[in-house]
């Protein structure tokens, strides 16, 4: 079996982006070997369900619809699927 | 919930506790690890403990020392890209469990990992605003001394 990669879980997660928007705002939803898995309401619930199931992965663990991140010293932390939108 | 210091009690040869508070922050020991090996029940046992954690106010979001999460082994569980003003970097996203002995409280949650040991930083671990949503925080830089509690 293929091991398991984050590259896939984001890939199919860009796939089915549109949908989860649609049917999972601000829900947590979680991907492993490049295959959605279920949508939690928290990501408590979310990251239980991910370490109990899958162990330390990797799996993706993503909120939907979430904005960047303010750091320290003024850095912003921008997930992967918020970057294309903020480039254009 | 408990209350706890984050400033300096004592002060070292050459620094007072107000100097110490002003140089290295408010500052709690924290443990920190993806399970906890207690049975349950009894407070979390995680893998590594009084880990330094700086209270950071000017953050909204909680950062792990990118070196001590692949150390512990956390999960990774995003990717993205952290922006200011040393330009733009790739950056993931950590799973931890992290526990404030101090204040008995539990956290499971994203960490962004960050590159704190390589930049030369004493804190391993920093908490952001999200970290006092539920707190009060009273800030002495006369005397070193910072207080959380409710």
């Amino acid at each position: 079996m293929k091991e398991p990669s984050l590259r896939d879980d984001i890939a199919a997660f860009a796939r089915m982006r549109r949908d989860l928007e649609r049917d999972h705002d601000q829900e947590w939803v979680v991907f492993f070997r490049g295959e959605f898995v279920e949508a939690f309401p928290d990501f408590e619930s979310a990251a239980a369900a991910a370490v109990e199931r899958f162990d330390v992965g990797p799996y993706l663990i993503r909120q939907i619809g979430a904005a960047p991140v303010q750091l320290s010293g003024g850095m912003i932390f921008t997930p992967a699927h918020a970057l294309d939108a903020s480039r254009f | 919930m408990p209350s706890t210091q984050a400033g300096f009690k004592k002060g070292t040869a050459s620094a007072s506790p107000a100097d110490l508070l002003a140089k290295l922050g408010p500052t709690v020991l924290v443990d920190i690890g993806l399970k906890s090996a207690a049975p349950a029940g009894a407070p979390p046992d995680l893998a590594r403990k009084g880990i330094r954690a700086l209270i950071d106010t000017g953050a909204g979001g909680d950062c792990i020392d990118d070196q001590f999460a692949r150390e512990l082994g956390l999960p990774v569980t995003d990717q993205g890209e952290i922006s200011g003003v040393g330009g733009r970097h790739d950056a993931v996203v950590y799973l931890a469990r992290l526990f404030v002995p101090s204040m008995n409280r539990l956290l499971f949650q994203p960490f962004t990992g960050v590159r704190l040991t390589e930049g030369g930083q004493w804190h391993r671990v920093l908490l952001g605003r999200s970290f006092l949503r539920q707190n009060r925080m009273l800030y002495n830089g006369a005397t070193g001394q910072v207080f959380i509690g409710v």
